[in-house]
């Protein structure tokens, strides 16, 4: 029986089966699509990079290791076209909040999406390694390991940048610092020392 | 004719209301799960699906 069963092992490696990798891959565009929304707030540019991150993971399908998760290598995919879209042009495209109020008010009640908004905003203020880890812990339902694989990155460290993102996060919904009719720059620069103060408790 | 029968726009001293016997972490745990989750459930663009079976054509 033991015989068997390491035979089976052994002798049947999970095959690379392209029809089936393309089945996956499409159920997992909606995750594509919330990772890139939640990474970026503007539905357009994050939807951009979903359909390049996708096209890139297709065209690397055989480099895909079959029975490996794929998941985690399509986000690994996804995040780094992200991060080399936002270095290329990002000052150019991607503060625009009404674009990202106008997709979050799509999708709910008034009342909760100006909440949704207010934590949308709060996201936005986080450093990029907190931000992604808060988001892949916090609401894509990935496991520690799977999202240090992700940021290529140790366990330790994804634990600690999400608990410093929940601190800074906590401290800026705290602060209930949202005045839509704020001066941005102003508004900018009170998180700024707000988020030095929660860099401080968290290494403290 | 009191001053505050017409305020404008409420500052958030409204947050009370918002955190509502809710703990903040939780609030904010699950709102993000909320804003990763509405898009999760849009349905997928079409231009998503083209993509793959246009890539398709191509390679195959």
């Amino acid at each position: 029986m033991n015989a068997t069963k390491d035979n089976i092992v052994e002798t049947k490696p999970v095959e690379f089966n392209e029809e089936e990798f393309k089945q996956d891959l499409t159920a997992l565009i909606p995750h594509l699509r919330a990772f890139a929304r939640s990474l970026c707030g503007n539905a357009t540019l994050a939807d951009d990079v979903a359909q390049d991150a996708l096209l890139k993971a297709w065209n690397a399908r055989e480099r895909f290791i079959p029975g490996s998760n794929l998941k985690a290598w399509t986000f690994t995919i996804l995040r780094n076209q992200f991060y080399s879209i936002k270095r290329r042009s990002w000052r150019a495209t991607s503060l625009e909040p009404e674009v990202a109020e106008q997709t979050i008010v799509a999708n709910s009640d008034a009342e909760q999406s100006m909440h949704l908004n207010d934590l949308r905003r709060g996201l936005d203020m986080l450093q990029d390694d907190q931000r992604e880890a808060i988001i892949l812990i916090g609401a894509s339902g990935l496991s520690y390991e799977e999202a240090a694989e992700i940021c290529d990155c140790a366990v330790g460290t994804i634990k600690s940048r999400v608990s410093r993102a929940r601190k800074a996060l906590e401290v800026i919904m705290e602060s209930g610092n949202f005045d839509s009719d704020a001066d941005e720059v102003r508004a900018i620069d009170a998180m700024d020392t707000i988020l030095k103060e929660a860099d401080a408790i968290a290494e403290g | 004719m009191t001053e505050n029968k017409t305020s404008k726009a409420p500052k958030r001293d409204d947050l009370g209301d918002v955190f509502t016997n809710e703990e903040l972490p939780e609030k904010i745990g699950k709102n993000l799960r909320e804003i990763y989750d509405n898009v999760v459930n849009e349905p997928v663009p079409d231009d998503f699906l083209n993509l793959l079976s246009k890539a398709d054509e191509k390679t195959g």
